[in-house]
C-alpha cells in the first residue's frame, strides 16, 4: 500500500493536473462535437475518468483516503446511469433507425 | 360597537360563498335577497359605527384581527383602521352599493347567471371594503387587486362576446401597470420607515422634510398606481371599454367606488404628499388636463355609457385636481356627492337602455321624456348636480376644489372652469338627445318603452335625493355654512394641515368665482339647448361627414352661428382628434405596443429553444464561461 | 491505520445513528422487497405492488412525523455525513407528499397503466426517489451530496423513459440523461477540485473555508463554478434549463408534477447548504467572500431565470411547455432568497417551496386531468371547459391566481416573504444588484399574469366546441380541494406557518451567524 502510494508521488502532482485536464477536455469537446449518442455517453464517460484521476491523485498526495473512496462510489453510479442511457438510446434507435441526437427535435420552441 | 367593524367586510364575503356555491341551485328570488341583504346589514353596522364614532372623543382605532405575517422583522397584522375617512367610504360603498344591488335585482332579472353576477357584486364589496379598512398597505394592496379582479370578472361577465373579453382584459392590464408602481411605492415606503402600516409611516413621514426625494419618489409610485386604478391620463383608457359589462356594474365599480379608490389612497397617505410639493403639482397637472381632454371627448360620443364612462374619468380628474392643490377635503366632498350622481345617471342609463331594449345609441332614441318619467327627472336632477347648479351636490363639490385651486393657479382656475363648462355642455346634450324631440328608434322599440319596474326605480329616487342634498353636508363659510364635512375629516387629514392652509380668499372674489363659473354653465346649458332641443340637431351617423355651414337664418341665429364657427367646430374638430388620434392610437398605441414588443421578444426567445441536444450543451457550456467571465471583469 | 478502539466507536456511532435513519431505512427496504415482489411473483399478484409502496410510504412518513419529535435541534448522523437538522424535516415531509400525491395519481393515469412494460416498477421508483431526495436535503459532506442528486437523477431518467416506446417520451428522456449526465461529470470535476484544494469533502466546520480561502483565485472560482453547474441543473436556472421544456412536454403529467417539485426543492436545500459554507461569521447579512462574487452571480442568474421563464411562457401553446417555462420561472423567484442570509430569508425560501409543492402538484394535476379527460394539451383545446366541471375549474383559477401571486393566495405571501427579505437585505447592505433583483421580479410577476391568465380566459370567456360528458373522479377532486385549501390557508392565514417554518430553520440559520 504504502509502496504505490510512494509510486504515484513520483510523479509530480502538475502531471496529474494536466493529463486529467486534457481528458476533461477532450471529453467536453466530445460530447459538444459529436452527434451519435453513444459516442456522446463515452465522452461523458472520458470526463469522469478525468475527475477520477484527479481524485486518486489529491487523495494519494494528501494521504487521505476519501477521495479514492470517492472513486469507488463514482464508478458504481458512473455504470447505473451508462445502463440506463444505453437503455434510452436503445429504445431511441427503435423509434427512429438512428442514434444521431440531432434528428430529436420534434420537442422544440 | 366599533370593536365589530370586521363584521362588515365578512358579510359581503358570506353573501359571495352563498351566492357562488349555489349559484345553479338557489331561485333568482333568494340569490338577489340574499346579496342585497349582507350590504344592507352591512350598511347599518357603518351608520352605527358613525355615529358612535362621532359621539366619541377618540378618533381613530385600530383593530388588530390576526398576526397575519410574522417573520425576522416584517411583522404585518391583518388589522382595520376605523376613522372619519374610513367610515365616510364606508358609508358611501353599503349605501349606494346597497340601492346598486336593488337595482340589479329588477335589471338583471333575465340574466341566466343570476346569482353568479350577485356573486361578484358581493366579493366585489367585500375586496372594496379591505381596501379602505386595511390599516397598512399591504391589506390596502390585497383590497386593490382584488377589486381589479372583481372588474375584471364583472366587465366580461357577458363573455359570450369577443369585444367584452378584450375590454377586460385591458381593463386589467392597464390596472397591473398602475399596480406595478403601487407596488414599488409600498416597498420604497417599507425601505424608508421600516413599516407599512399607516399609524407608524404618517407620523414618521412628517418627520422629513418639505421636498424630501425619497418621499417625491414614493409618492410619484402611489400616484402612477392610483393613475390606473382611477383611470387618469395617460392609463385612463381602460375605463370607456369597460362599459361592456352590466350597467349597474358600471355604476358601482366604475363611478361610484372603485375608481375612487386612488383618491382615497392619496387622502389617505397626504401626509406624504404634502412633502412632496412635485409630486402635488403633477397630481394636479395630470388632474385638470384629464378634466379637460375627457370632457372633449365626451362632446361628441353617442352612445350614453361612453358619455357617462368619459364623464367620469374627466370627474375623477376634478378630484385629482383637489387633491393636488391640497383641497383634500374637498376631493372626498367630491367623492362622494360624485358617486351619488354618476351612481344615478348610469343607473338613469341602464334604466333608458332596458327600455330600449338594449339599444345604446343616442342617435336612436329621443323624446323618452313622456315613457319614462321617473327616470327623466332622476337623472335631469343629477344634470344638474354634475354641472354644479347650486343647491344641488356638486354645485358644493366643485366650488370647493374649485377655490383652491385658484388660490394654489388661477390658471389652474380658469381650466377648471372650461372643464365644467364641457360638463354642463355634454351632459345637457344628453339629456335632451335622449329625452327630447321625436323619437328615432324603430317602430318596435316604440311599442315596448316602458318605465322601468318599483325596484329599479326606488334605487333611482333615493339616489336623486341625496344628489340634490348631498351638498348640505359641507357648505362653505362664505354661504353662511359650517362646513361641517371639514371638521369630521379634520383629525385625518393632521399632519397634512400643517402645510396646506385653509382658505384665505375674501369672500367678495369667492362670490364672483362662484358666479363667474355658474354663469359659464348657465351659457353652455344654453347652447346646448338650442342646438339640441331648438335646432333638434342629431348627431351625424357613422362614416358621414358633418355638414357644411348650414345656410341658416342669419338673424335668428346669429349666435349660434358665431358659435359654430368659434366654438363648435374648432371643439369638434379637437373632441374628434383626441379621440381617433390620441385615443385611439395614441395612448391605445403605445400601450399595445409595448404588449407587442414584449410578445415579439417572446417569440424570438422561443427559438433559442432549438430541441436541438448539441446546441443546448453548447449553450450550457457557453452559459458556464460568461458566468466566469462575468464573475472576474464585470462585478 | 485505524486502531481497535476507534472502529468500535465508529461502529457506535452508527448503530446510535439508525434510529434517527428509519425513514430512508424502510424506503430502501420496500424498493428491495417490492422488485422481489414484481420479479418473482405471477401476474395477479404485482398488483399489489403499489399497495405495498404506498403502505411503505405511509410508514416513512410516519416515522417522518415522528422526527419532529425526536430532532430539536441540529445532530450529525454516521460521523458527520449526514446533518439531520429540524428543517430537513420540513423538507422531507414536502418529498413524501409529492410522492403520495404523484402514487395517487399515477394509479389513474391511463399512461402508466398501459405501459407496454407492467406499472409496477414506476412506483418501485417512488421510495428510491425518497431516499435520494433526503440524503440530499440532510447532507453536508460533497460525496453525500454526489450520491443523492445521482440517486435522484437515475430514478428521473427511468421514471421519464417509462414512456419510452413513444417517440416523444424517448426523446425527451435521452435530452434529460445526456443533459444529467454532463451536468453531474462537470459537478464532479469541480468536487475533485474542492477536494485537492481544502483536503476535504465535508463541508461542515472551518477547515474547508479556510483551506480554499488559500487557494488560488482562479481555481478556487472555476471549482465552485462548476459545483454549482451541478445544483442550478437540478433547480433548473438559467443556463442549465433547456432540457427541462422539453422533457416536460415529453412525460405524462403526474411524473412531471413529482419531477417539477421534489427534486427541485431538493436541489435548494442542497444548494443552500452549499452556500451557506461560503457566509463569513455573522455581521454582515449578505454574501462577501473575496474569492467569488456570489451575491452578484446569483443575482444575475436569478433575473435571466425569471425573465427568460415568462418571456418563453408567453409564446407557448402547449399548456404543459408553458407549465414548464412557468416553473422555470419560479425557480428564479425561488433564488431571491438564497442571496440573502438571515433568519427570514431562510424561513421564506421554505415557505415559498411549501406553497410551490402545493400549486405546482395541483397544476400539473389539472393539466394531467384535462389531458386524460379530454384530450386536451394545446390552449385551444381548454376552451370552454370551465363549463364542464365548475368545482375544478374554481380551483384551477385559484391555483392560477397563486403561481401569478395574487392576493389571498400562498403565492403572494410567498413572493411577498421573499421580495421583503431582498429588500431587508438591501436596506443593511445597499448592494444595487439587489435592487434591480427586486425590480426585475415585481416586473416579472406582471408579466406572468398574461400568460397564466390566458387557461382561465379560454376556459371561461370561450365556447367549447364539443359537449364532455365525462364526471370527474372524486379522488381528484378531494386532493384538488386538499391541495387548493392548503393553498389559500397560506394566503389568508400565514402567520402559523411561517411560525412553524421559522421555528425550524432559525437554528440553521442562526448556526452559520456564530
Amino acid at each position: 500500500m504504502e509502496n504505490i502510494t510512494q509510486q504515484i508521488q513520483a510523479v509530480p502532482l502538475d502531471h496529474y493536473l494536466v493529463l486529467s485536464s486534457l481528458l476533461f477536455v477532450i471529453g467536453v469537446m466530445g460530447v459538444l462535437v459529436r452527434r451519435n449518442a453513444i459516442v456522446i455517453f463515452m465522452s461523458v464517460e472520458l470526463m469522469l475518468n478525468a475527475v477520477n484521476l484527479l481524485l486518486a491523485a489529491f487523495s494519494a498526495y494528501r494521504g487521505d483516503p476519501a477521495g479514492q473512496i470517492f472513486v469507488f462510489f463514482i464508478m458504481a453510479v458512473a455504470a447505473a446511469e451508462v445502463a440506463v442511457g444505453l437503455a434510452i438510446i436503445v429504445m431511441i434507435y427503435r423509434n427512429t433507425r438512428s442514434i444521431d441526437v440531432n434528428f430529436l427535435n420534434r420537442l422544440k420552441g | 360597537m366599533i370593536q365589530l367593524v370586521w363584521l362588515i367586510p365578512i358579510l359581503p364575503l358570506i353573501g359571495f360563498l352563498i351566492n357562488g356555491i349555489g349559484r345553479n341551485r338557489l331561485p333568482k328570488s333568494v340569490a338577489g335577497v340574499v346579496g342585497s341583504a349582507a350590504i344592507l346589514v352591512s350598511f347599518i353596522l357603518s351608520l352605527c359605527i358613525f355615529f358612535e364614532l362621532r359621539a366619541g372623543e377618540t378618533k381613530s382605532f385600530t383593530i388588530e384581527l390576526f398576526s397575519w405575517i410574522s417573520a425576522g422583522n416584517l411583522h404585518i397584522p391583518f388589522s382595520f383602521l376605523v376613522d372619519p375617512l374610513s367610515v365616510l367610504m364606508l358609508l358611501i360603498i353599503t349605501g349606494v352599493g346597497f340601492l346598486i344591488h336593488v337595482y340589479s335585482i329588477g335589471y338583471m332579472h333575465d340574466d341566466e347567471g343570476f346569482a353568479r353576477y350577485f356573486a361578484y357584486l358581493n366579493l366585489f364589496v367585500f375586496f372594496m371594503m379591505l381596501l379602505v379598512l386595511g390599516a397598512n398597505y399591504v391589506i390596502m394592496f390585497i383590497g386593490w387587486e382584488g377589486v381589479g379582479l372583481c372588474s375584471y370578472l364583472l366587465i366580461g361577465f357577458w363573455f359570450k362576446k369577443q369585444e367584452y373579453n378584450n375590454a377586460a382584459k385591458k381593463a386589467f392590464i392597464m390596472n397591473r401597470i398602475g399596480d406595478l408602481g403601487f407596488l414599488l411605492g409600498v416597498f420604497l415606503i417599507f425601505n424608508t420607515f421600516g413599516s407599512v402600516s399607516f399609524a407608524e409611516v404618517l407620523p414618521r413621514a412628517a418627520g422629513f422634510v418639505q421636498g424630501d426625494t425619497v418621499l417625491t419618489a414614493i409618492t410619484l409610485l402611489l400616484f402612477i398606481g392610483a393613475t390606473g386604478k382611477s383611470a387618469q391620463l395617460p392609463l385612463y383608457t381602460w375605463l370607456p371599454d369597460a362599459m361592456a359589462g352590466p350597467t349597474p356594474v358600471s355604476a358601482l365599480i366604475h363611478a361610484a367606488t372603485m375608481v375612487t379608490a386612488g383618491i382615497y389612497m392619496i387622502a389617505r397617505s397626504s401626509a406624504m404628499f404634502v412633502l412632496a410639493p412635485f409630486t402635488m403639482d403633477v397630481i394636479a397637472v395630470i388632474g385638470v388636463a384629464t378634466a379637460i381632454f375627457a370632457a372633449l371627448i365626451a362632446l361628441t360620443q353617442t352612445d350614453i355609457k361612453k358619455v357617462l364612462a368619459y364623464s367620469t374619468v374627466s370627474q375623477l380628474g376634478y378630484m385629482f385636481l383637489g387633491l393636488g392643490v391640497g383641497a383634500f377635503t374637498g376631493s372626498v366632498f367630491h367623492l362622494m356627492t360624485h358617486a351619488f350622481f354618476k351612481a344615478l345617471l348610469f343607473l338613469g342609463a341602464g334604466s333608458v337602455i332596458h327600455a330600449m331594449s338594449g339599444e345604446q345609441d343616442m342617435r336612436k332614441m329621443g323624446g323618452l321624456k313622456k315613457a319614462l318619467p321617473v327616470t327623466f327627472i332622476t337623472m335631469l336632477l343629477a344634470t344638474f348636480a354634475i354641472s354644479g347648479l347650486p343647491p344641488f351636490s356638486g354645485f358644493f363639490s366643485k366650488d370647493e376644489i374649485l377655490a383652491h385651486a385658484y388660490e394654489h393657479s388661477p390658471v389652474l382656475w380658469g381650466l377648471g372652469v372650461v372643464g365644467a363648462l364641457l360638463t354642463a355642455f355634454y351632459m345637457f346634450r344628453m339629456i335632451f338627445l335622449t329625452f327630447y324631440g321625436g323619437f328615432r328608434g324603430t317602430h318596435e322599440q316604440q311599442h315596448h318603452l316602458h318605465e322601468s319596474p318599483k325596484n329599479m326605480t326606488i334605487p333611482l329616487i333615493v339616489l336623486a335625493v341625496l344628489s340634490v342634498i348631498g351638498g348640505f353636508v359641507n357648505i362653505p363659510h362664505v354661504l353662511g355654512g359650517g362646513e361641517s364635512l371639514h371638521h369630521y375629516l379634520a383629525p385625518v387629514f393632521t399632519y397634512a394641515s400643517a402645510y396646506i392652509p385653509g382658505l384665505t380668499l375674501d369672500h367678495t372674489t369667492e362670490f364672483v368665482l362662484m358666479g363667474v363659473s355658474m354663469l359659464g354653465v348657465l351659457i353652455s346649458i344654453f347652447f346646448a339647448y338650442t342646438k339640441y332641443v331648438k335646432k333638434s340637431e342629431v348627431p351625424a351617423a357613422e362614416g358621414t361627414r358633418l355638414p357644411a355651414l348650414q345656410a341658416a337664418s342669419y338673424n335668428k341665429f346669429y349666435v349660434d352661428e358665431l358659435y359654430d364657427n368659434l366654438f363648435r367646430k374648432p371643439l369638434d374638430a379637437l373632441s374628434d382628434f383626441f379621440y381617433k388620434v390620441i385615443d385611439k392610437s395614441g395612448i391605445d398605441g403605445v400601450v399595445n405596443g409595448f404588449g407587442k414588443a414584449v410578445m415579439e421578444g417572446s417569440k424570438n426567445l422561443r427559438l433559442l429553444q432549438t430541441g436541438y441536444t448539441g446546441f443546448y450543451i453548447f449553450a450550457m457550456v457557453i452559459g458556464i464561461i460568461l458566468i466566469m467571465v462575468l464573475n472576474f471583469f464585470l462585478m | 491505520m485505524m486502531n481497535n478502539l476507534n472502529a468500535t466507536v465508529l461502529l457506535e456511532q452508527i448503530t446510535g445513528s439508525l434510529p434517527y435513519f428509519l425513514p430512508e431505512i424502510v424506503c430502501s427496504l420496500v424498493f428491495i422487497v417490492a422488485i422481489f415482489i414484481d420479479l418473482f411473483t405471477r401476474k395477479q399478484s404485482r398488483s399489489l405492488v403499489p399497495f405495498f409502496v404506498f403502505a411503505g410510504l405511509l410508514l416513512a412518513l410516519f416515522f417522518t412525523l415522528d422526527q419532529f419529535r425526536m430532532v430539536k435541534e441540529e445532530i450529525w448522523l454516521f460521523n458527520g455525513m449526514i446533518r439531520l437538522s429540524p428543517a430537513g424535516i420540513i423538507y422531507k415531509l414536502l418529498f413524501l407528499l409529492a410522492a403520495m400525491v404523484t402514487h395517487i395519481l399515477s394509479i389513474r393515469s391511463k399512461a402508466i397503466r398501459l405501459a407496454p412494460k407492467g406499472y409496477a416498477e414506476f412506483f418501485i421508483m417512488l421510495p428510491v426517489f425518497i431516499v435520494g431526495l433526503n440524503i440530499m436535503s440532510m447532507s453536508s459532506h460533497l460525496l453525500m451530496i454526489f450520491l443523492g442528486m445521482e440517486m435522484v437523477s437515475i430514478a428521473s431518467y427511468i421514471l421519464v423513459a417509462y414512456m419510452a416506446e413513444q417517440p416523444r417520451s424517448a426523446e425527451a428522456a435521452v435530452k434529460y440523461a445526456l443533459f444529467g449526465a454532463l451536468s453531474s461529470a462537470v459537478m464532479l470535476y469541480g468536487i475533485s477540485l474542492l477536494y485537492g484544494l481544502t483536503g476535504t469533502l465535508s463541508l461542515q466546520g472551518s477547515t474547508f473555508l479556510a483551506n480554499l480561502s488559500k487557494a488560488p483565485e482562479y481555481i478556487s472560482a472555476l471549482a465552485i463554478l462548476m459545483v454549482l453547474a451541478g445544483f442550478l441543473y437540478k433547480i433548473s436556472a438559467v443556463p442549465f434549463h433547456f432540457y427541462v421544456p422539453d422533457v416536460y412536454e415529453g412525460t405524462p403529467a403526474p411524473v412531471i408534477a413529482f419531477l417539477s417539485t421534489a427534486p427541485k426543492a431538493a436541489g435548494f436545500a442542497v444548494l443552500f447548504t452549499f452556500i451557506g459554507v461560503f457566509t463569513l461569521p455573522m455581521e454582515s447579512y449578505h454574501l462577501v467572500w473575496p474569492k467569488f462574487n456570489w451575491e452578484n452571480i446569483l443575482v444575475f442568474i436569478s433575473i435571466c431565470t425569471m425573465t427568460l421563464g415568462n418571456l418563453s411562457a408567453l409564446a407557448q401553446k402547449n399548456v404543459k411547455r408553458m407549465m414548464a417555462y412557468s416553473s422555470i420561472a419560479h425557480t428564479g423567484f425561488m433564488m431571491m432568497p438564497l442571496l440573502v442570509f438571515s433568519e427570514m430569508s431562510a424561513a421564506s425560501l421554505v415557505f415559498y417551496i411549501v406553497v410551490y409543492v402545493l400549486m405546482n402538484l395541483a397544476i400539473f394535476l389539472l393539466v394531467g386531468h384535462m389531458e386524460d379527460a379530454y384530450g386536451a394539451t394545446e390552449l385551444e383545446s381548454y376552451k370552454g371547459l370551465a363549463a364542464f366541471n365548475p368545482l375544478l375549474s374554481v380551483c384551477m383559477v385559484i391555483v392560477l391566481a397563486s403561481l401569478v401571486g395574487l392576493p389571498p393566495t400562498g403565492g403572494f405571501t410567498g413572493k411577498f416573504l421573499v421580495f421583503s427579505s431582498v429588500l431587508e437585505a438591501y436596506r443593511i447592505s445597499h448592494n444595487p444588484w439587489l435592487l434591480y433583483l427586486l425590480v426585475a421580479a415585481v416586473l416579472n410577476t406582471v408579466i406572468a399574469l398574461f400568460f397564466y391568465l390566458r387557461l382561465p380566459l379560454y376556459m371561461y370567456f370561450r365556447k367549447a366546441e364539443k359537449i364532455y360528458t365525462s364526471k370527474t373522479p372524486l379522488y381528484l377532486l378531494v386532493i384538488m380541494c386538499l391541495l387548493v385549501a392548503g393553498i389559500l390557508m397560506a394566503g389568508v392565514f400565514p402567520s402559523e406557518l411561517v411560525k412553524w417554518i421559522s421555528a425550524h430553520t432559525a437554528e440553521t440559520a442562526q448556526i452559520r451567524f456564530k
